[in-house]
């Protein structure tokens, strides 16, 4: 399983790394972002199956209460890098938070259809493609939102991130639960999108 | 049945908090406020998809609650991070309200000590829990102490009293919510429940109408 991991991470990431060589400016940067968000769900696989085994918690438990802790707190870790360390506008950050999320997402799109390769169908993978890349860059996007309005008020900043990385966990709980389910499962992929939505709406305020 | 009237109270509160959010020029304070709320609501609706898709017997401790912690924690910026430092410039004057405010922080704290010991919490539970509620005690003593601070600054004090006396009201119901559910009063815990969102509704339109006055 580990092997399979790895050699899909090889797989994914190599022909998007050989792109670098050729982009430029916020193109590159985007990039970079989507094969960090690549590289953090390796990660978060790993501590999920280290949880896994020392946990006991059956898939159901660990689903919808552990993995969304583990998930989302590896992928803010670019994000955060981007905020106070490379210190980029709020418009590429929330760009790159994107593209961060839909790294994740197609990481675990591609494990879970390769550890369900026989009992899939397309609309299966299609909806599920879909739903988790709606889910991860709306989270990775909300936490970026937050922390580019903390960062106007330094007194705000660990309270407001902490409480938006916590939001962002329950969301993806909740998404968990739906998506398991074969009744609701397409309430779960609707979820992330009124996410989308409201975001639209405060980004055309904005302007 | 309950639990879907609470989910629609909560979704009205945000949906009336996204509406100013979106359709007003409004201040981060109020941002943090709406921030809040939502996180109400996304607590509610785990709770809500947790018993449709799962059902069983309750979780010991439900992930919702980490929902409930940050709603706690946007509660607690708002105060501090952006409305303290307008209204208290540190001078002895508003020392009384200072010493006052630290009243809230104590009852509830007390409230959440009988909560323990009432109930069969195991002690990963009571770490998980006091994780998720420390930044209500933070958010209750600058509701309490803006509450009752004079208005000698930029005069907006007066402007939120409403709504710092509703959000102090709402963490009181919270872990008095609590209270009651290890206690099981289950009809103290359904009133609780259900004048949650109220607050939360009552709350968003407090704030609106008082920061119509001011923008910071």
């Amino acid at each position: 399983m580990e092997d399979l991991m790895l050699s899909l991470f090889a797989c994914l990431t190599i022909p998007i790394a050989m792109s670098l060589f050729i982009l430029k400016g916020k193109s590159r940067t985007l990039i970079i972002c989507m094969l960090s968000g690549i590289f953090m769900c390796l990660f978060a696989g790993q501590i999920n199956g280290l949880v896994a085994q020392t946990s006991g918690l059956n898939q159901m438990m660990l689903t919808i209460s552990v993995t969304p802790i583990v998930e989302e707190l590896v992928k803010i870790i670019p994000i955060l890098l981007l905020a106070f360390v490379i210190k980029v506008d709020k418009q590429l950050l929330l760009e790159s938070a994107l593209m961060v999320g839909l790294g994740f997402a197609t990481m675990e799109n591609v494990y879970i259809l390769m550890t369900n390769a026989n009992v899939i169908s397309f609309f299966w993978a299609f909806s599920r493609g879909l739903g988790s890349a709606m889910l991860h860059s709306a989270t990775s996007v909300i936490v970026a939102y937050g922390i580019s309005l903390c960062t106007l008020r330094k007194k705000t900043f660990i309270t407001g991130t902490y409480a938006i990385l916590l939001s962002a966990m329950v969301l993806h709980g909740i998404y968990n639960m739906l998506v398991q389910n074969s009744v609701y499962m397409y309430f779960g992929i609707l979820l992330p999108s009124f996410v989308f939505v409201i975001l639209a709406l405060i980004a055309k305020k904005n302007k | 049945m309950t639990l879907a009237i609470e989910l629609i109270l909560y979704l009205i509160a945000t949906m009336l908090g996204l509406f100013f959010f979106i359709y007003r020029k409004s201040p981060l304070y109020f941002k943090l406020l709406f921030f809040a709320v939502a996180c109400c609501l996304l607590e509610e609706l785990y709770n809500f998809v947790y018993s449709i898709c799962i059902g069983g017997a309750a979780l010991t401790f439900s992930f919702a609650t980490f929902a409930s912690g940050a709603a706690f924690a946007f509660l607690y910026s708002a105060n501090f991070g952006q409305f303290d430092s307008f209204v208290d410039d540190g001078s002895l004057e508003f020392k009384n309200a200072r010493a006052i405010g630290f009243a809230a922080p104590v009852l509830l704290a007390a409230i959440f000590v009988l909560t323990i010991i009432k109930s069969n919490y195991s002690i990963w539970h009571i770490v998980l829990l006091l994780i998720c509620k420390l930044w209500a005690f933070f958010a209750c003593y600058y509701h309490l102490k803006h509450l009752i601070l004079p208005d000698k600054i930029h005069f907006m004090v007066d402007a939120l009293r409403p709504c710092n006396l509703i959000c102090l009201v709402y963490i009181f119901m919270n872990f008095l919510c609590d209270f009651a559910r290890a206690i099981s009063a289950a009809a103290a815990t359904k009133i609780l429940s259900l004048a949650m969102p109220l607050c939360l509704i009552a709350m968003i339109i407090a704030a609106e109408g008082g920061l119509r006055k001011w923008k910071i």
